[in-house]
């Protein structure tokens, strides 16, 4: 038996309708929008348009009623590539949608479900992740920010960083320890979800490279959380985290990162058109097509129940080196500096897309991270 | 992979693993054509899987003669197994009865002129670059008559023949055709085009170009799994983990964009879409091949750069095969060209509008 499999993947045909009814949306609700700002994909937030989408039912919308409408995942597949192939903002709702509602609905109470689940649909309850911590990065089972039993539920002390959107999101769920370190480092740890509008929670921006402020330090000081907030089995923490990541490491968002870029640089490689240009796109077409297709395929299996991990790292490595990869082809074919301030749309596009790059083989788990987890499956290790 | 698959996959397993031995390969490098096999897979059908009556089973799906294809390459199969499959489709698209012995395609776009009078026409010229044309029976190409393209069905054992090879030592033979009178001469049915006899071999090298890709690593994980080094197996080490992730989701990608090509010939029949889905497969595969054999001869060291040791049979056949029926420079200027002569704001409904 292979390690992994990929097999062509049939979109039904009421997806293509509901595909025209995403771009007519996005063409009316999002006409003003600049090819810079949709540059910035998936980072761009909107608060306002995220409730917009709620209400079109294009959020949570794979979750059975009463939160979602029970759709299946290909068709929300299609609402997201268009979201992304747009350059939609998306930011706002983006955690929340993918990963904490899933998350939610897996693990969570019925309490949870009822409490969380239709702020989120109704694009209207924002969501961050807490894993990454000072000491921790991709070696996330050594964290050290921990829940103690208290007497009212749990006081909980310690540090998340690269937070992105803490400070405009409303919760946060949190990965912290709650027993020990025992010999198994994956024990012990449990998930929270965090208000983040209490006290004792203290959120920093952490400016970036860019100089953008979008993710953040945040900090808990004695900070007491209701027993209600645990998700899932106390000390289970670690395989619902598993499962949180694995929900997205191969959707649209891991190979359209840079699609903006990448239709900006044809057109002005169309003014002027020479055959090493023409190649040059021609094979970049071909791998973003095969990207799409490998994507695809993990979605139908992730929609008939299946857990395609392996296969899921495999999109997340090549669709981030295609994403990488654009910029580099704006240096090798378009004659033209990247500015930040003044200059045309593209070369604000590109300074973004420049600096914003080194960040995609990062977040969601390395590739290092994921060519393990591949390794793993092959039987190296 | 459904039913049929499974057991098309079972049966190129145990002919290729009885028939497709070290011994085999060589022979066929030295020119000896590997008659078992060969009877072997007419007997099981799979030298012409769409031909029902032959094999007794109901006619296949493209996405189902994947499998033959990919285990072609899995195996280094030395027969021109893929051109006699898509000859034997093209004749029996055409109500032709399928002749008994081999027939090969050519690589390329040569045009054989048909010449003489309505009833005794006749075909000479040369034609390069045809894949075991010295072993083969039959020949199935292009030619043309009062300028009109045509499907010609030649018998070329008797043709004089210039014996060349590709570098895995797969024959690629030149034949001279001195006013050969054409078995049969057909019409090309607009629904099926001229281009069919480059673009479906061109389809069927990705396949066979994604299951050496496989093969390659599987042979590797298997090598680093054994090979021993500074007290602990090449596995073990974080770089050759990397590196093998790296050739799998090349392995991944050129699968998937053969598999997907397939759909479509199975799905569309809008030549455009079938030919971009097709352009793409070979571009990717090939672009896959350099990458996977770059990688799999590194973690092998120097027994992978040996005769004996049968990596070099794979390699070999992948760089061959990624510019046989249209290389990555030519299909991928078709891409590019079909991207940047349309409206660049067209190039997302275009992607999403094939099904």
């Amino acid at each position: 038996m292979r390690a992994f499999e990929f097999e062509a993947c049939q979109l039904p045909l009421e997806a293509q309708t509901l595909r025209q009814e995403v771009r007519d949306f996005l063409s009316q609700s999002l006409g003003h929008y600049t090819i810079s700002e949709k540059a910035k994909s998936w980072v761009g937030f909107d608060a306002n348009f995220s409730a917009e989408l709620g209400k079109k039912g294009w959020l949570g919308m794979t979750w059975p009623k009463p939160f979602g409408s029970g759709r299946s995942s290909l068709e929300r597949y299609v609402v997201i590539e268009e979201l992304l192939a747009f350059g939609a903002p998306v930011a706002a709702h983006w955690i929340a949608e993918r990963q904490s509602g899933p998350l939610i609905l897996r693990f969570g109470t019925e309490e949870q479900k009822n409490l969380y689940l239709p702020g989120i649909s109704k694009g209207e309850s924002f969501f961050c992740i807490g894993m990454s911590e000072p000491g921790s990065g991709s070696d996330l089972a050594s964290i050290i920010t921990h829940a103690a039993k208290h007497a009212d539920g749990w006081l909980l002390n310690g540090r998340k960083v690269w937070t992105t959107y803490a400070h405009k999101s409303h919760f946060m769920i949190a990965l912290v320890r709650t027993s020990k370190t025992t010999e198994d480092r994956h024990a012990g740890l449990s998930q929270f979800i965090i208000d983040l509008s209490l006290p004792g929670i203290t959120i920093r921006p952490i400016r970036n490279m860019i100089g953008d402020e979008e993710f953040n330090e945040v900090t808990f000081d004695n900070l007491l959380v209701d027993d209600s907030m645990l998700i899932g089995k106390e000390g289970n923490g670690w395989q619902q985290v598993v499962a949180e990541l694995a929900f997205e490491r191969s959707g649209p968002d891991r190979f359209l990162s840079s699609y903006i870029l990448f239709r900006e640089i044809i057109r002005i490689l169309q003014i002027d058109m020479s055959d090493s240009a023409v190649k040059t796109i021609g094979r970049l077409t071909a791998q973003l097509i095969t990207l799409r297709n490998m994507s695809l395929s993990v979605a139908a299996k992730i929609d008939s129940g299946k857990q395609p991990n392996i296969e899921a790292s495999l999109v997340k490595d090549l669709g981030v080196a295609f994403e990488q990869s654009i910029p580099e082809l704006a240096h090798e074919l378009v004659d033209c500096s990247p500015r930040k301030l003044h200059g045309t749309e593209y070369q604000k596009s590109l300074a973004y897309v420049q600096q914003a790059c080194v960040s995609f083989s990062l977040r969601g788990g390395t590739t290092e991270i994921l060519r393990g987890m591949v390794a793993r499956g092959l039987g190296l290790r | 992979m459904n039913e049929t698959s499974k057991i098309l996959s079972n049966t190129c397993n145990q002919i290729f693993s009885d028939f497709v031995t070290p011994a085999v390969l060589e022979d066929a490098e030295n020119g000896k054509w590997p008659q078992k096999l060969w009877v072997n897979l007419k007997e099981n059908g799979l030298t012409s899987p769409f031909v029902g009556e032959e094999s007794g089973m109901p006619s296949l799906t493209w996405q189902e003669v994947f499998t033959i294809f990919y285990h072609a390459g899995y195996y280094c199969v030395p027969i021109p197994l893929v051109e006699n499959v898509i000859a034997s489709w093209v004749l029996s698209q055409l109500d032709e009865v399928l002749p008994r012995g081999l027939i090969t395609l050519p690589d390329g776009d040569e045009i054989l002129k048909i010449h003489g009078s309505e009833n005794n026409k006749k075909v000479s010229g040369s034609i390069k670059s045809v894949p075991w044309g010295s072993c083969a029976t039959y020949l199935l190409a292009i030619g043309e008559y009062k300028n009109i393209k045509k499907f010609i069905l030649l018998d070329i054992s008797n043709s004089l023949k210039k014996t060349d090879v590709n570098i895995a030592g797969e024959s690629r033979d030149t034949i001279e055709l001195d006013n050969i009178v054409p078995e049969s001469i057909f019409d090309i049915p607009e629904d099926i085009g001229d281009q069919v006899i480059k673009l479906l071999p061109d389809l069927a090298y990705s396949a066979k170009i994604s299951g050496a890709i496989f093969s390659a690593l599987d042979l590797s994980v298997d090598y680093v799994g054994t090979r021993v080094q500074f007290g602990r197996s090449l596995s073990k080490f974080q770089a050759i983990q990397q590196q093998l992730a790296i050739l799998a989701s090349e392995a991944a990608a050129a699968q998937t964009a053969a598999v997907n090509a397939c759909k479509a010939v199975d799905n569309t029949d809008n030549l455009n879409d079938i030919e971009l889905e097709i352009a793409v497969a070979k571009t990717r595969s090939g672009e896959a091949a350099g990458k996977a054999a770059a990688i799999a001869h590194q973690v092998h060291g120097a027994i992978g750069f040996t005769y004996e040791f049968k990596l070099n049979h794979l390699t070999r056949r992948l760089w061959s095969w990624r510019s046989e029926f249209g290389s990555e420079s030519y299909w991928s200027a078709r891409i590019g060209r079909m991207v940047m002569m349309n409206d660049v704001d067209c190039l997302w409904p275009n992607i999403t509008s094939r099904i």
